[in-house]
This record gives structure tokens, C-alpha cells and sequence, in this order.
């Protein structure tokens, strides 16, 4: 009897406990289970950050990291370092020239500062009648004319529209490059959704990930030539290159549907082997009786 | 009786067919199958690949280049940037392979120099005859 | 044909002797019921998990740099790999499943007192090793899910003061988890583990068979609530013959097993493999939710709650001791019947239910 007051009791207690402090000890656990070592917290140490969000700074400073840690490039792991240079882990060198500092791009050298990493990408645009514009006269659009400096999101096809194009010329052939471009980057939308599928289900999709990828990086490159017949002309190949990983796609798909017509196959004879056995177990019981 | 005895008929022939289920799939899982045989070897002439310039080829449906370095010889490497799948390109000027989408660089065994890469490019075995390169 | 080969065999082991005593004339209890069957189950489980393990080692690379490309080489590449890699998976998690399932039966049914301590030392500590042996599983394939969980489990004893540090240092092989984790966590996973599993279940077996089954208090009400003072083994008349009676039950039991498997398998294979378990460990990338598997979101979300950590894990360690001993703490001149003794029925139920709560909030939280 004693025996199970003790045991019933602090049961009832650890349980009481833990109404009790909920809220503090779930702070401490974060902080020593998720923020340990071993899950560097993107940009949490930086250097860069530290100061940059630090009650001295202006707030329209504060807002840079703020935009920044909603983007696209936050969530890859691309810092304040990777295009400012800098040294993001020692305060002292974080802005020093002799560790690749370079500040804030003035406006006209904003093309090479981001096709720093963007090769393809500026090549392209140097070409264009938008990119022509920008160098010669200073005016026109740059990179952070569409897609923002620090709060840079994912590209899609939403960045062309009548509000950000006709600040400098009619809609119209914004709305044209938008119809030529539809097709293969509807293209590339089904099949970057199926991939995400794919891969759910445990496939191997590492292959076709990068044939997508490739495939994805070059179009978009291509469209910043702005040159709706070199679109035009080269949407026919696209759509080939895609339609092969769309087969492997398919192929994928069908080898999933196999494995559970045979795990159903499976399914069925055990449940007649189930039903059998029973039987056969009454059969026994009522023999004996 | 007789209900008992189709019931162990049933139970035999449920049971044998569960059987070669089961066993089918372990003796094919057993003999992995070969490798498919697109593996048609392809002959390029080494005079198509002057010393320090590289030429780029398809094989096995994988875009590869062949780069022809200077007093290393002949290297076959994957272009597929293993960052997330660009193609890379034989900068011959600095001898390395840059690729296009990130500016992530490839030093000429295909070790990763700069750049969001991890891993070195895919290397592929060459033959090397007098007059020319076969791969695979 | 089949007579032959029997006569041979009989000629030179006497196997009639041996069917008959140990299969026809071993009696079971009238109580032995479904219930009863699923120690048989959990080691038919073992078994599947032992020969589809045995099947996924022949294409496995215990490296870290191989491990994560040679899991998915089998499951899409080698000829039925993901069937077996399926089965071994779900399997793993049923095991723990179908084990819980039959300490609460035993537990119910009191069938741990004397002279049964032995048999519920030995299960329990087999049901420790399973668990330790999905731990050490889920590092394996080396994908972000495992690598991540393994973590954290390791990261738990080092809460302890003074032995701590040293028990994760010991898991991990070093500061984090890394190859050598691997490699240690595969010999445990693939030899230590089983070897010791096998060796508590022919001991678990053997003291089954030597004893006889545990009577259902229910059916076959107690003469006398006294433990026995001398050895016996009850024949138990009105019982039926092991085989082809409690056989046959056994083998329903073993084909329900199978079919849950198979309905898993069909309609949620990934049940048990969540998106990041496709993808490869990064040590430099935390997922946003890291959860250790079903089976130990109850000590987890325990741990979390209480504010001390040394408490909590205490508490877990302290639970586990109670459970392996349980024989020895209970009343000793109790009962069998679990209807005549509402004190230990609630102390169960309220385990249970404890138990169900923490895992649910575990999953939600």
C-alpha cells in the first residue's frame, strides 16, 4: 500500500512541477540545446551584426539586418561578409580593407557588386537595352531597382509587373517578355513542385535537381538580356531539356506507383493468411469443446 | 474435417505464395543489376586539345570538359558544379573552372577553390594513346 | 517424400520425443488468449529486423561521406532495396510498438511475480536494448533527421553533474557527432545490441517454456494469493496443447503484425521519414524542428518541462530503474488479480495515461 502512495505521489509532484516554471525553463533549454555550438545560428556571432544592430545605430541601420534576415540570401547562408567582404568573426578587421572590406557600392557600381557571385547574370544584363542605359546615362534600372538590396526574395515571375515596369516606359513589353517567358517557367514550376515531391518519398532526385537547376539559372540569365526574341527563339530547346526531366519524372512516379501496388499485394495476401489462420484457430477451439 | 482440411490447403498455397513473394525480391536485391551499357567509349584526337586550352563533350548524357594542362596532361571533368548543378566554364586565363551562377571556382583537378561548393568536380578516367583520348 | 525425410531426421535426433513433449503435451492455460501471443510477435519483429538489417549490410557503408549516397543506392537503385529498407524502418518503429503492448499485457495480468522476476528483468532489459538499438539505428543512414536527433540525445546525459560530460563524450566519441560516432553507433547497432538481445531472450525463453505460461487470474482464479515455495510447473489439464492450438494463435497474431506492416508500407511509407531524413547531414545547418521518434517524445517532453535538468533526467532514469524492478517493489503477498487490486490498477492506468499525455504534447510542442 505504502509502496504505491510513494511512487503515485511523486509522480505527482514531477507533474505539479512542472505547472510551475513552464515558461523559464523553456528559454534555458533553447538556449542550451538549440544555440550550442554545433548550430551556428546563422549571423547570430557575426561581428557585422552585433554592432549592427547595437543601440548606437541609426534605426534605418537596424532595418538592413532586419530586411536581410528575411531574405533569400539569409536562408542560404549568404552574409553580411560574402558580398561586403570584411571579416565577419574578429570586430576589429570586420571593416578593414586589407580583409576584402568593401563598404556600401555606389549606385553606378551596384551591376559588379552583385555579379560578383552573378556572372551569368550580369553578362547578360550588361548587354540589354536596361543595362546599356544604366551605364551610359546612370539612369534606368539596376539590380536593386526590381529586386530590392538587403530584402532580396526568391525570383519569380511576380517581379515583372505594371507597377515596378512602367516606371520608365510602357507596360507593354514588360508584358510581352511576361507571355514569352510563361510557358517554360510554368514548366519549371511543375517541375520543381514535383520534384519536392519526389524527394518526400525518399527517391533519388539528386540528378534531376541539378539538371532543373541548370536549367532554371540559364533561362533566368537569359531573360535579363531583355530581348524578347532571343526568349522567343530559345524557348523551343528549353522546353526539350525540360520535357527529358520530365520523363525521368514520370519514370519516378511510376516506380512509386509499383511500390504500392506491391506492398498492397502484400497487404491483401496477409490479410487472407489472417483470416485463414483465424479459422483455423476456431476450427481448433471447437474441436476441443 | 473436410473445413479444416481446405483450410490447411488454403494456409499452404497462401503460404507458398507469401513465400516466393519475399523471396523474388531478396534474390533480385541479391544481384545488383549492371551498370546500364550506354558506356559506348568516346575517342577524341589530341590534336583538337592544343596544350592549355580544353574542350568541352557530352558523354553518358553528362556534359564534361577535357582540359589539356600544361605539364599535368590530359584531365576529364564533370562541368556539373556541384553547388547546385550550373555548368562550369575553362577560364584559360587563370587556369581554373568558374562556374556562372555563383562564381563558385574549380581549380584544375577539380578541387574546390572559392565559392559555395563543398565538393570537387566528378573526375573521369582517360585513356591516353599516341594520337588520341578515350573515355570510358 | 515428407514421411522419409521425417523417419530420417527421427532416426537420428528423436524428434517424435521431441515434438511431443515440447510441443503437444506443453500445455497452455485456458487463459491463454490473443493477448498472450505477442512475446511470440515481438520476436518474429526481431527477426524481420535482424534479416532485413542483414540485407541493407550487404550494400551499406558505414563512412560519412559514403553513408547517406549508399542508403539511397539501395533504395533506388539496387532491385527491391527500398522494400527492404521500408520494412526495416517501419519495422523498427513497430517493434517498440508491439514490445510496449506486451509489458502493459504482462503488467495486467501480474504474471511478474514470483517466481516470474527473472522473465520481467530480462524483457524489460531486452526493451531497453531495442530502444538503445533504434537510437543508435537512426544515426546510420546519416540524413539531417538522424544526425540532428542523435544530437541531441547525446547532449542529454551531459546535463548530469560530475558522470555527465563523460557518458556524452563516451556516445559521441568526442566533442560532436561525427564519423567516429558513426562507426561506434554501427558496431553497437549491428553486433553489441543484437548480441546481447539474443542473449536475454533465450534466457527470457527458456525460463517461459521451464515455468510454463502465466494463468490469467481471471480464468483460473488463485487457489491460495501465497506465492509457491517450491518449484512447479503447473500442467494445467484443461489447457490446450501449445501446438496446433496456441500455435495457430501465435501465428494469427504474426500475420495481424504483418498486415499493419503492409498497410503502413502501402499507404504512408514515409510515415516514419521525415523531409529532412532525405537529406544529407550538415553540421552546419540546424532544421528548424528537431524531434526525437514517437517513442521517446514522453522522456523528452518530461525533460523539457521540468525546470531542473538534472531532475528531469533523474526522473526518466529513476522511472526506468522502477520499471526493471517492479517485481521486487511490488506488495508481496498481493494478489494476482489486477480487479482485486484497484491501487495497482490506477498506478498503471495513470502511468499509461501520463505516458499518452506527454507523447501527444511532445508532438504538438
Amino acid at each position: 500500500m505504502m509502496r504505491y502512495l510513494i511512487v503515485t505521489v511523486a509522480v505527482f509532484v514531477a507533474v505539479f512541477l512542472t505547472g510551475l516554471s513552464l515558461a523559464s525553463y523553456r528559454e534555458t533549454f533553447e538556449k542550451e540545446f538549440m544555440l550550442s555550438p554545433w548550430s551556428i545560428a546563422k549571423g547570430e556571432v557575426s561581428a557585422c551584426i552585433q554592432c549592427h544592430t547595437s543601440e548606437n545605430m541609426e534605426p534605418r541601420i537596424h532595418q538592413h539586418v532586419q530586411e536581410w534576415r528575411g531574405s533569400w540570401h539569409a536562408k542560404n547562408n549568404v552574409s553580411c561578409h560574402d558580398c561586403h567582404g570584411g571579416a565577419p568573426e574578429d570586430a576589429s578587421m570586420s571593416m578593414m580593407h586589407q580583409r576584402g572590406f568593401k563598404g556600401a557600392p555606389k549606385d553606378t557600381e551596384i551591376p559588379q557588386f552583385c555579379g560578383t557571385c552573378h556572372i551569368a547574370i550580369q553578362d547578360n544584363y550588361i548587354k540589354s537595352g536596361h543595362g546599356k542605359t544604366f551605364i551610359s546615362t546612370g539612369e534606368g534600372p539596376s539590380c536593386v531597382t526590381c529586386h530590392g538590396s538587403h530584402n532580396i526574395q526568391q525570383a519569380s515571375m511576380d517581379i515583372i509587373n505594371e507597377q515596378l515596369c512602367s516606371q520608365c516606359h510602357t507596360y507593354e513589353r514588360a508584358k510581352e517578355m511576361k507571355q514569352a517567358l510563361f510557358l517554360v517557367e510554368n514548366k519549371l514550376n511543375t517541375i520543381a513542385n514535383d520534384l519536392k515531391r519526389l524527394k518526400l518519398f525518399g527517391i533519388g532526385t539528386d540528378m534531376q535537381e541539378k539538371a532543373f537547376f541548370r536549367n532554371h539559372a540559364e533561362y533566368r540569365a537569359l531573360f535579363h538580356s531583355i530581348n524578347v526574341d532571343a526568349v522567343r527563339a530559345k524557348s523551343s530547346e528549353y522546353t526539350q531539356k525540360l520535357e527529358i526531366i520530365e520523363a525521368e519524372i514520370n519514370d519516378s512516379f511510376k516506380q512509386l506507383a509499383f511500390r504500392r501496388n506491391f506492398s498492397a499485394y502484400l497487404f491483401l495476401i496477409f490479410i487472407g493468411l489472417g483470416i485463414v489462420v483465424l479459422l483455423l484457430s476456431k476450427s481448433y477451439e471447437q474441436k476441443s469443446s | 474435417m473436410e473445413r479444416r482440411q481446405l483450410l490447411k490447403t488454403s494456409l499452404a498455397f497462401l503460404g507458398t505464395t507469401t513465400l516466393i513473394s519475399f523471396v523474388y525480391p531478396a534474390s533480385k536485391f541479391l544481384v545488383p543489376p549492371k551498370n546500364s551499357a550506354k558506356d559506348t567509349p568516346l575517342t577524341i584526337d589530341k590534336d583538337d586539345i592544343p596544350p592549355g586550352t580544353a574542350k568541352e563533350i557530352i558523354f553518358n548524357e553528362i556534359p564534361m570538359v577535357v582540359i589539356n594542362r600544361k605539364g599535368s596532361g590530359f584531365i576529364a571533368l564533370s562541368r556539373i558544379c556541384t553547388h547546385l548543378g550550373c555548368l562550369v566554364g575553362y577560364d584559360k586565363f587563370n587556369n581554373k573552372l568558374v562556374c556562372p551562377c555563383h562564381a563558385g571556382e574549380f581549380d584544375l583537378e577539380g578541387n574546390v577553390l572559392s565559392g559555395p561548393a563543398t565538393k570537387a568536380l566528378l573526375r573521369y578516367p582517360l585513356k591516353i594513346t599516341a594520337d588520341d583520348i578515350t573515355i570510358g | 517424400m515428407w514421411g522419409k525425410l521425417v523417419h530420417w531426421i527421427e532416426i537420428r535426433i528423436g524428434l517424435e520425443e521431441l515434438v511431443n513433449k515440447h510441443l503437444r503435451l506443453f500445455r497452455t492455460p485456458k487463459g491463454a488468449n490473443f493477448w498472450s501471443t505477442l512475446g511470440f510477435v515481438s520476436l518474429i519483429a526481431f527477426i524481420v529486423q535482424a534479416i532485413t538489417g542483414i540485407m541493407l549490410l550487404l550494400y551499406y557503408v558505414p563512412h560519412p561521406e559514403y553513408a547517406f549516397q549508399s542508403v539511397q543506392t539501395i533504395t533506388n537503385e539496387i532491385p527491391f532495396g527500398w522494400f527492404f529498407r521500408s520494412i526495416h524502418n517501419v519495422g523498427g518503429n513497430l517493434i517498440v510498438a508491439v514490445i510496449i503492448i506486451h509489458l502493459v499485457h504482462v503488467f495486467l495480468r501480474v504474471s511478474y511475480k514470483k517466481p516470474r522476476e527473472i522473465t520481467w528483468v530480462t524483457g524489460v532489459l531486452m526493451f531497453l536494448l531495442v530502444l538503445l538499438a533504434c537510437i543508435t539505428g537512426q544515426l546510420l543512414p546519416w540524413h539531417q533527421t538522424g544526425f540532428w536527433q542523435t544530437t541531441v540525445t547525446s547532449t542529454i546525459p551531459s546535463f548530469l553533474p560530475v558522470i555527465g560530460e563523460g557518458i556524452s563524450s563516451y556516445m559521441r566519441g568526442g566533442a560532436s557527432v561525427s564519423g567516429i560516432t558513426l562507426s561506434r553507433f554501427f558496431s553497437f547497432h549491428v553486433v553489441i545490441l543484437p548480441v546481447f538481445i539474443v542473449a536475454l531472450m533465450i534466457l527470457h525463453v527458456l525460463l517461459i517454456r521451464r515455468q510454463g505460461l502465466s494463468t490469467s487470474p481471471a480464468v483460473e482464479p488463485e487457489a491460495d494469493a501465497s506465492p509457491p515455495e517450491e518449484f512447479r510447473r503447473e500442467p494445467h489439464l484443461e489447457g490446450h496443447p501449445c501446438f496446433p492450438h496456441f500455435s495457430v494463435k501465435r501465428s494469427f497474431m504474426v500475420m495481424f503484425y504483418f498486415t499493419v506492416l503492409f498497410f503502413i508500407l502501402t499507404f504512408f511509407p514515409n510515415l516514419f521519414l521525415p523531409a529532412e531524413a532525405n537529406i544529407q547531414a550538415d553540421p552546419l545547418l540546424t532544421p528548424e524542428a528537431i524531434r526525437p521518434a514517437w517513442y521517446f517524445l514522453a522522456p523528452y517532453q518530461l525533460i523539457k518541462t521540468i525546470p531542473n535538468d538534472v531532475m528531469g533526467i533523474s526522473l526518466v532514469v529513476i522511472f526506468s530503474m522502477v520499471l526493471l524492478f517492479w517485481p521486487f517493489l511490488d506488495a508481496k503477498d498481493a494478489g494476482r488479480n489486477i480487479r482485486k487490486r484497484p491501487m495497482l490498477l490506477s498506478l498503471g492506468l495513470i502511468v499509461l495515461a501520463l505516458w499518452a499525455i506527454f507523447t501527444i504534447w511532445g508532438m504538438y510542442s
